[in-house]
């Protein structure tokens, strides 16, 4: 008699066992919302073939303004690291980015500096996001501003930054 | 002068009593007569005097027993006729005995004789019809975690609340110990689910969390075999079966909670039963007691049952936006486990029969 409740106490509690494992379908479709700071805004999305994707967007923090976000999921949309942050200790915005094809990314945004000039803001990281190369064009003589839209990378590597200017 | 009927409170109590005491005293004294004639046919058992037993009791067994000396008498005319070699009217007499207490239960002084034949008979009921009603807990099982929350940091958390069951069912012994049960249910489930995860942020670092309540109606129709063993004059079974419910209906509310020094931010309560199936599978496996009583059993029930399919229609997943969209809430792929108590009262329907293996 109690061995029997025993086995009948012991299926129930198997039988109460959550499954907590991500099926491979919940990689055709899924929504997410990354917690990083209160405001981000998306900028871009690409996707790392086989690894995942990779976002970009701005965030607006309280102590270092506006700052470039990148945050790196795996095929299922979930982060694979913490978020990282980009830019200068003044507003910084995301525009773009491209996935290399040694898996680096090379992210194009904007800056402002002192004099409240924007200015083109270039990135070139490695696979998980630590900066490689880092460039700020800025606008000489008459230009008061650079403003970034789009930029693409050939075949030799060679990265291509288009947008406008705004001249006195 | 006119006559008035001024009657007093207490000489129409007085009168009253008198009059029942006119009227009842002839049952009261056949009652004092025939309790005596258990104990003296006790006697005449005693010394082997049986032949007369029968026609000694025969006046009394209408109205002059109470029940359990009904009960007292009937044994002492069996038992006589069987030790008078009178199978014939044992048997009649165990039948009619039967039929008149069908609930009876062997009692540990009984005569060997008696419960032999007692047992010879088939003494379950052939049907019984009743009804249970109870509360219950709901542990909803999930199969496949959603959210929309990093997976690889949130934490998933379920809850059980209470809800209630009421519901009639049907019974037949399908031998001495196992018994069918069709039973026809309307059941309230509540449960919940809570998804919480970190924000890292400086400053601002909490548990960021969205609390989801959902209540599910279902009409139920359990089929069960149980198992009986009986101790004393009690009957414990253990249970188990299958369960196919219809859900009829599914109202679901969720909140958000952005870090724990801010307030929860409330939600609506939605019809969700869109997006949930309609059918709902369940094993169950229960444990009970049933106590008999005069045309019936008590029965009291705790019982487990375990959901078998995914009560969430996948495709409809992503087309509750203003629930993820506001809540940030996904429902997760689950099924759901009840725990309840019930206690009912089932009808007997007797029909004493000797049984062909004995």
């Amino acid at each position: 008699m109690s061995r029997t409740l025993f086995i009948f106490i012991w299926l129930v509690l198997l039988a109460s066992c959550d499954k907590m494992d991500i099926s491979p379908a919940q990689a055709d479709s899924f929504i997410k919302f990354y917690n990083t700071f209160p405001v981000f805004t998306g900028s871009d999305v690409k996707e790392i073939p086989g690894k995942g994707y990779v976002i970009l967007g701005t965030v607006t923090s309280n102590t270092e303004g506006r700052q470039i976000c990148l945050i790196r999921t795996d095929l299922y949309g979930n982060s694979v690291d913490t978020a990282r942050y980009y830019g200068t200790t003044l507003d910084d915005e995301a525009v773009c980015i491209q996935v290399l094809s040694d898996h680096g990314f090379a992210i194009l945004g904007q800056t402002t500096d002192a004099t409240n000039k924007k200015a083109a803001y270039f990135l070139r990281t490695d696979s998980i996001g630590n900066i490689v190369v880092e460039r700020t064009f800025s606008g000489t003589n008459d230009i008061e501003d650079i403003v970034p839209e789009n930029m693409k990378v050939d075949a030799e590597g060679y990265f291509y930054i288009v947008g406008y200017c705004l001249c006195k | 002068m006119p006559y008035s009927l001024n009657f007093k409170p207490r000489y129409l109590l007085v009168s009253s009593f008198m009059l029942m005491m006119i009227l009842f005293n002839p049952v009261v004294q056949a009652q004092n007569e025939c309790s005596t004639k258990i104990q003296d046919a006790q006697k005449l058992y005693e010394q082997g005097m049986i032949e007369e037993i029968p026609k000694m009791l025969a006046p009394c067994m209408q109205d002059g027993f109470t029940r359990t000396q009904v009960i007292e008498a009937y044994k002492l005319i069996i038992l006589s006729y069987l030790f008078d070699d009178n199978q014939f009217e044992a048997e009649k007499t165990m039948v009619e005995f039967l039929k008149k207490f069908p609930e009876y239960e062997i009692m540990p002084n009984d005569p060997v004789e008696f419960v032999y034949l007692f047992e010879s008979y088939r003494t379950t009921s052939i049907f019984s019809f009743g009804f249970t009603a109870g509360f219950n807990m709901t542990d909803p099982r999930i199969i496949e975690s959603f959210s929309v929350y990093d997976q690889r940091n949130v934490s998933l958390k379920n809850t059980m609340k209470p809800g209630f069951q009421f519901g009639i069912g049907v019974g037949r012994y399908i031998s001495r110990k196992m018994f069918v049960n069709l039973e026809l249910k309307f059941s309230e489930n509540r449960y919940g689910f809570k998804d919480e995860v970190i924000t890292p942020l400086p400053g601002l670092n909490g548990i960021s969390s969205v609390t989801y309540s959902e209540k599910l109606y279902k009409i139920m129709m359990p089929l069960s075999v149980s198992y009986e063993f009986s101790a004393k004059k009690l009957h414990y079974f253990l249970r188990g079966g299958f369960s196919v419910a219809s859900i009829t209906g599914v109202t679901g509310t969720a909140s958000r909670q952005f870090t724990e020094e801010i307030a929860p931010v409330p939600g609506e309560t939605n019809d969700i039963a869109k997006y949930r199936k309609n059918i709902m599978y369940a094993g169950i496996g229960g444990f009970g007691v049933r106590y008999k009583v005069p045309h019936g059993v008590l029965t009291a029930e705790l019982r487990a049952s375990i959901g078998l399919n995914n009560i969430v229609r996948p495709e409809k997943r992503f087309e509750n936006m203003q629930q993820i969209m506001k809540s940030y809430y996904e429902d997760d792929n689950f099924s759901i486990n009840t725990f309840s108590f019930s206690a009912g009262y089932y009808f007997s329907f007797y029909k004493p029969k000797k049984q062909a293996d004995r």
